[in-house]
């Protein structure tokens, strides 16, 4: 609940960002770790939620998707890539062995030509979406999100990463956790491509 | 708990040789909106839609267990469902699940081939009513039973059906903090089916 998974669309890309904190109770082990995984080609999933079973899970979904794409010869589009998280989260949600993980499945869909995203929580519920966040950091962020992305229109890449930065940096002033980096990710048509990483500027 | 958890109401009522159904529209967790796009009615054949409220990821579940049986039935039998047999079928997939049941209601509203109407509400376990009137479930089922029950005349027509089923869902959500952010609401008659997105209090 204290990591911070958001993703928004544009028109034609969806960005996903994370935190990069790596941390056990009070003490914080890493300020570079990458909870943004790619599990295709052009499709990317950001998890945050119980140490070990994020780990678990993320490879666990990526290899999976790579074995249905020795077997069948093509790539599962991000639709299918979310479903199937989404099945085997529900799955295992009634048995011994539950995996305590919020997701974030994004993508760009060849196919339809358009950018995907999916947000999936613990109780396996989907639900496709231009913006999203998991976490505390949500409760802050949404309605930044609200306010500033138009439906209509969506945004350039330039302006999603301006929104992008609003979100750290209203969770610098408010949320009583520190969040002082985050990684960014930009899915298209070309790719995962990594950007430049964020630092919250709140009190610059 | 599990029921209130992410929010959502439906309404079914029947009229003269049409079925209406409506849903709200909020995906949330607790006091959290996290969507306001999120449907709950589903065509399952040009005759029979169901509406699942509940928990979410047993919405999601249950509708793919249900697509997945109506599918193999139509290839296997080379025809479609009819309502009594999908509603049966429904009742059965809940109560295998009897000691640890999925959290979604469904209300299944149908037209028969002869055109009379089929109007079915359910618990989790599977226990199945069919009254003549109207079915309402989820967090604001409480809130909707007074409206559906004062505005409710048998053999209403198209039009005025809808107009029915969408006060009571509009009225019933205004009042409920877990389910709102507008309406979806879906008429069936024998040869067209139309389906309206209602503004309401957005919050």
């Amino acid at each position: 609940m204290t990591e911070y998974i958001i993703g928004i669309k544009g028109k034609d890309f969806v960005l996903v960002g994370a935190d990069q904190t790596a941390a056990r109770s009070v003490i914080v082990y890493q300020q570079e770790y990458d909870k943004i995984y790619p599990i295709g080609k052009k499709t990317a999933m950001a998890v945050c939620g119980e140490v070990g079973d994020t780990n678990f899970f993320q490879e666990s979904i990526a290899k999976n998707i790579a074995l249905y794409e020795m077997r069948n010869g093509y790539d599962m589009t991000p639709n299918e890539a979310a479903c199937f998280t989404r099945h085997r989260l529900a799955t295992s949600l009634r048995s011994r062995k539950s995996y305590m993980v919020n997701l974030l499945v994004a993508g760009y869909d060849d196919i339809e030509d358009k950018p995907e995203l999916h947000l999936i929580d613990y109780l396996a519920a989907d639900i496709e979406c231009p913006y999203g966040a998991h976490g505390y950091g949500a409760m802050f962020t949404m309605s930044i999100l609200d306010r500033h992305y138009n439906k209509d229109k969506p945004p350039t890449r330039e302006e999603a990463i301006a929104l992008f930065q609003k979100c750290c940096d209203e969770l610098q002033r408010r949320f009583s956790i520190n969040l002082p980096v985050f990684r960014l990710k930009i899915i298209s048509k070309d790719g995962i491509e990594e950007l430049p990483i964020v630092k919250a500027k709140a009190f610059a | 708990m599990a029921f209130q958890y992410n929010g959502g109401s439906i309404v079914g009522m029947s009229g003269d040789n049409c079925v209406c159904i409506a849903s709200d529209n909020r995906y949330g967790q607790q006091l959290h909106t996290i969507s306001t796009d999120f449907p709950k009615i589903f065509k399952i054949t040009d005759k029979i839609f169901i509406g699942l409220s509940g928990l979410a990821t047993d919405i999601q579940t249950v509708l793919n267990k249900i697509k997945y049986k109506v599918n193999m039935y139509e290839l296997r039998e080379n025809r479609k469902m009819s309502p009594k047999c999908f509603k049966t079928m429904v009742s059965n997939l809940l109560y295998e699940r009897r000691f640890g049941p999925f959290f979604a209601e469904p209300v299944i509203v149908a037209l028969n081939d002869d055109g009379t109407t089929m109007l079915c509400g359910m618990d989790c376990l599977g226990a199945a009513e069919s009254p003549k009137d109207y079915v309402v479930a989820g967090t604001a089922a409480n809130e909707m039973h007074g409206l559906a029950e004062a505005y409710w005349r048998p053999d209403m027509p198209a039009e005025e059906l809808f107009e029915c089923v969408s006060q009571t869902m509009l009225s019933g959500c205004d009042r409920n903090a877990a389910s709102g952010w507008g309406a979806t609401v879906t008429i069936v008659q024998k040869d067209k089916i139309i389906t309206r997105k209602l503004k309401a209090r957005m919050d």
